[in-house]
């Protein structure tokens, strides 16, 4: 049973990553969380559900154009909100407090026209399953893994390797001087949250398919774990989201199996909160030095 | 020829007016330095001409041509480039990614090339390469603030500052600099500083910022003889 756990532990705790990274990105480049991923996330899985139903046609196109709505989304969060507040110099908080609505109107939109209630969802990797000992693993579980790896690999190479990343790793550190480089800062941070909204709109049709339903307030329960493992691992830091999320997804599914399914959701804020206490910063994060 | 012309500048902080109604201007090749004490809007100024901080009143000019709408992007393209005030290099970068950035809008190698001569100029950047920038003394991590500007290879170099902080041999050796980059590259600087008699030694010209105000203009070697700038900002 533990390898079992442990097997959905890390396919959960995969994505948990994936979703992680888009709060980790944005904290870069705005220090603020956004609260609104989460939604963004459950939007990404019913708009890819919504325009297989209404089409029937292939069903990755419906996933590639629900990528590019989803990513049209998140560039609207900034474009349209966040970005007004930064002109207009307002704090910090005005912009978390901003997501948090944004949140709500996506969730809301949601349940007036698409569904109020818990809808199924078509598998469309399930091909089958082998065993490892005593465990069992699915298809589902491999592919979503081995998707979740590639885009890893090709987010560090988009931060750590391309003029984008290093203009984004730059923004995070110093806007201001980065301004003075001659970067686009807002093209840049406009750039971080397409990248976030896409990251969790291929999270949220996966975890669909892989839980073979979803609803309008499954983005809520993932988003604060989620952001739970992005400070877990420390805020920031790629590297950190990453493992933050994998610890998060095993805890989780082992907390589950062998303690009580009914604290599925607990068992990853007591992780968080234990971390914490012992490691301010998280994992891989810096301690902030405020020089005078 | 008249590089930049800076025409009414007016520039507010929420409701209080940091700058009014400025007026001055830098010609090609020259050294020109504003001085003023704490709070007189110098740095203000820069930034405003950078395009770090919107106007509130007044025309920037740049060859002849309305630079008063563009954005900092645009300046840095068209060669006005700004080494800020307290260096700002990006800590987390090392000494070589910093001044990469410095040539964002450059080939590599093109930045190559200037790189060479960043190098003669400050060889210390060079022995520092892989270093992290957060981890320079405070005078290595202002030759790499200009050595980062000039990666952006401008036609006006504006330094805010350059000595803050530093120690008094530091300070010497940054505005000994400051003349072989005029004379070696023939670029035109602008300069923001405290320490008025070094910036006045080196300059051609010179403003007096006060409150806001441009109190007095000349020639440097003028100023540094007239009696109000020595009792205010000489010492003596």
């Amino acid at each position: 049973m533990f390898l079992q756990q442990l097997i959905n532990g890390l396919t959960l705790g995969s994505i948990y990553a994936l979703i992680a990274i888009g709060y980790s990105l944005v904290f870069g480049v705005l220090q603020i969380v956004n609260f609104a991923n989460g939604s963004i996330y459950m939007l990404g899985g019913f708009l890819t559900l919504v325009l297989y139903n209404k089409f029937r046609i292939n069903f990755l196109l419906c996933f590639a154009l629900a990528l590019i709505i989803n990513g049209f989304v998140g560039f609207c969060l900034d474009r349209f909100a966040l970005r007004h507040l930064r002109q207009k110099k307002a704090t910090k908080l005005v912009g978390l407090i901003t997501t948090m609505g944004f949140a709500t109107v996506i969730e809301n939109f949601v349940m007036l026209f698409f569904s109020n209630a818990t809808v199924p969802y078509p598998n469309k990797i399930d091909f089958g399953s082998f065993s490892i000992g005593s465990a069992v693993v699915s298809s589902t579980q491999v592919i979503i893994f081995l998707v979740v790896l590639v885009l890893l690999l090709l987010m560090s190479w988009v931060v750590y390797g391309t003029k984008v990343g290093k203009a984004m790793r730059a923004v995070s550190q110093n806007a201001d001087a980065a301004k003075l480089m001659g970067i686009d800062v807002n093209g840049v941070i406009a750039m971080t949250f397409i990248l976030s909204a896409v990251l969790a709109g291929i999270s949220g049709t996966m975890v669909g398919m892989y839980y073979q339903m979803i609803d309008f307030t499954s983005g809520f329960s993932i988003g604060m774990k989620t952001m739970a493992a992005a400070v877990l691992g420390g805020v920031g830091s790629l590297p950190g989201a990453v493992t933050g999320g994998l610890i998060i997804g095993v805890v989780e599914s082992l907390g589950a199996s062998y303690i009580s399914s009914a604290y599925r959701n607990a068992f990853a804020f007591a992780v968080l909160i234990i971390v914490i206490l012992f490691l301010p910063n998280g994992l891989f994060g810096k301690e902030k030095v405020t020089k005078v | 020829m008249t590089l930049l012309k800076v025409e009414n500048l007016s520039v507010n902080y929420g409701s209080i007016r940091a700058v009014r109604e400025i007026s001055f201007e830098v010609n090609q090749g020259e050294i020109v330095t504003l001085i003023g004490s704490n709070g007189a809007g110098k740095t203000t100024t820069m930034n405003t001409i950078a395009g770090l901080k919107e106007l509130n009143g007044g025309k920037i000019f740049w060859n002849g041509a309305d630079a008063t709408a563009w954005n900092a992007k645009r300046k840095v393209k068209e060669g006005i480039v700004l080494s800020p005030e307290g260096r700002q290099v990006f800590p987390d970068f090392s000494v070589y990614d910093n001044l990469m950035l410095g040539g964002y809008h450059f080939s590599n190698e093109e930045n190559q090339k200037t790189l060479r001569t960043v190098h003669e100029l400050f060889p210390v950047l060079e022995k520092r390469e892989k270093q992290m920038a957060g981890t320079l003394s405070g005078g290595e991590q202002q030759m790499l603030a200009v050595g980062r500007a000039l990666m952006s290879q401008p036609k006006l170099l504006m330094l805010d500052e350059p000595s803050m902080g530093l120690a008094p041999l530091i300070v010497k050796e940054i505005f000994s600099l400051i003349r072989r980059i005029r004379e070696e590259m023939g670029t035109t600087v602008l300069l923001v500083e405290q320490n008025a008699r070094m910036a006045l030694k080196i300059s051609d010209r010179a403003y007096v910022l006060q409150t806001g105000k441009i109190t007095l203009e000349g020639s440097s070697k003028e100023l540094l003889q007239s009696e109000e700038v020595q009792k205010a900002y000489l010492g003596m």
